[in-house]
């Protein structure tokens, strides 16, 4: 991105930085523009602070309601399953037992609609069939999106600390060294 | 930001790891009172190596003594020293600031507030470490007068790798206590010296009691490890831990303990301190950090951040970094990942 003098900024490399996307030398050269650019600091501060409030948002909590809406018998799941009344929240009424295909069709005129329902086993079956098409097209795209890694900063003085008193052998000349006050800068 | 590697002691029980009196060998025997081992199965025990010797030596003696730890680095030369105690199994050393000692089996350590960190619980690896002697050469090199250390005679073994000289042991003529150990580059130079500049054996050595409190920060095992079970080089994995999301795994090739460090994600390279050396890794960029004890290597493979950590030679360090799988390169690595991510943040 290019202001008005020609000056170029991060734009939406701050984001990409901010989700650890750059590569270790993009992610070098962008904190290195940061720490010389007051407008791309305070835009990365707004951002970070946007993404703070949005996590520090107390949960909400469903409606009661919800779950039975779902999973009663004249929710989604079941009538993916054909568990009950098949098709009636499409239809607006019950289906006949036995699951008729056929719609009302009463003396005084003619079916309002004529729908021809599968068997409830084919039902059952189909109802399966997707889910585990859903399923596997869920795992598909999961598999093939690229997965985010976070950034991740190694302690070099606690991994020393870690090795040299975990180690075995000559104890004097193994131990001595992890005594040593040593500070790696940053 | 500083990045404190210590600010307390180490204190080290030793006596539970100690072999059976048996073991004890044909290597010089005194009279001193410090070896609790008997001359009486020298003749009939194998010998366990200078180097078991010098272990066993550190675990059953009583002294004090001063040791300098002495390196070079991208940086400089550095000298440090040190106090050290040894009662029985228990060693305290001191340096650096004010520095406190604890027993029992446990090492830990006393940060600069005065609060102690158990570091290591004392548990045994299940894996024994390999014998040296498989990959190095072990020779006692005589001279027309032994060498002095800390007004000592001592008896010099060397340590060669193929024609390299690794490292040169100084020890203790009397109780063959490891006085001097001295580290070498490729081109025979030496680079890192422990070593004894005074010590006096004593009956009796005072070391500080052992901590009222001390917070638990020693990793748990891990029960399954799908790190490489040997590494170039002849390192074999003795061991596995995991603290938090970090796993630490161990490789000794019986003279070097090798840890590697592992972490999922990407390495934020502008988080590492500034004093790392950048070193190739691969096909890759990596940096290379000297402590006194040795150097830590850190870089990025595929999906992982390592770090190896270790005393040995950079050349070993370099081939077992070679040798570590990058992950996540898989179809169901990736799913992994990604179901990983999407529960982390509920998990949370």
């Amino acid at each position: 991105m290019t202001d008005e003098d020609g000056t170029r900024h991060l734009g939406d490399a701050i984001t990409a930085l901010l989700d650890g996307e750059l590569s270790d030398d993009e992610a070098v050269a962008a904190r290195r523009h940061l720490a010389e650019c007051p407008a791309c600091t305070a835009e990365m501060a707004g951002l970070g602070q946007m993404r703070s409030w949005l996590r520090d948002l107390p949960p909400v909590d469903p409606p009661p309601e919800l779950s039975a809406r779902i999973l009663g018998p004249s929710g989604p799941l079941s009538e993916i399953l054909g568990l009950s009344g098949p098709l009636s929240g499409i239809l607006g009424s019950p289906l006949p037992p036995g699951g008729s295909a056929v719609g009302p069709a009463g003396p005084s005129g003619p079916p309002s609609r004529a729908v021809a329902a599968p068997p409830a086993r084919s039902r059952r079956w189909a109802g399966v069939g997707a889910l585990v098409g859903c399923a596997a097209a869920t795992l598909v795209v999961l598999g093939l999106a690229t997965p985010h890694d976070p950034p991740t900063s190694p302690p070099v003085a606690h991994f020393v600390e870690a090795h040299a008193t975990a180690g075995g052998g000559e104890p004097v000349s193994h131990l001595a060294p992890a005594v040593v006050p040593v500070s790696f800068r940053r | 930001m500083n990045a404190l590697l210590t600010g307390g002691a180490v204190v080290l029980a030793l006596v539970t790891s100690v072999p059976p009196p048996s073991v004890r060998t044909a290597g010089p025997v005194t009279s001193t009172p410090f070896l609790v081992y008997g001359a009486a199965s020298a003749a009939t025990a194998p010998d366990p190596g200078p180097l078991e010797r010098a272990r066993i030596a550190a675990a059953t003696l009583t002294c004090t003594g001063v040791v300098d730890v002495v390196w070079d680095d991208a940086a400089g030369h550095h000298f440090e020293q040190l106090s050290v105690r040894a009662a029985r199994g228990t060693l305290h050393v001191e340096g650096g600031s004010a520095l406190k000692a604890e027993a029992g089996g446990a090492r830990m350590v006393r940060r600069p507030g005065g609060d102690w960190d158990l570091l290591w619980s004392g548990i045994q690896s299940p894996s024994p470490r390999p014998n040296p002697e498989e990959k190095y050469e072990l020779a006692t090199v005589t001279g027309p007068e032994p060498a002095r250390v800390a007004s000592r005679p001592t008896d010099l073994v060397e340590v060669r790798e193929g024609a390299a000289v690794r490292e040169r042991h100084f020890l203790d003529t009397g109780t063959q206590l490891l006085l001097r150990r001295e580290r070498l580059d490729t081109n025979g130079r030496v680079t890192r010296v422990v070593a004894f500049s005074s010590i006096d054996f004593k009956p009796e050595v005072d070391v500080p009691p052992s901590p009222s409190r001390v917070t638990d920060h020693s990793p748990r095992r891990m029960a399954r490890v799908s790190s490489p079970a040997t590494l170039p080089g002849g390192y074999h994995r003795v061991d596995a831990y995991k603290e938090k999301r970090t796993e630490q795994v161990v490789y000794s090739d019986g003279l070097y303990d090798l840890s590697v460090f592992r972490q999922r994600g990407s390495l934020a390279a502008g988080d590492l301190p500034s004093s790392g050396t950048p070193v190739q890794v691969g096909s890759g960029r990596g940096w290379l950090y000297s402590w006194p004890g040795g150097q830590v290597l850190v870089w990025r493979a595929g999906h992982n951040v390592y770090s190896l950590v270790s005393e040995a030679p950079v050349d070993h360090l370099v081939a077992a970094a070679g040798a570590l799988p990058k992950g996540g390169s898989s179809l169901v690595d990736r799913m992994r990942r990604v179901c990983r991510n999407l529960l982390e943040p509920l998990s949370a």
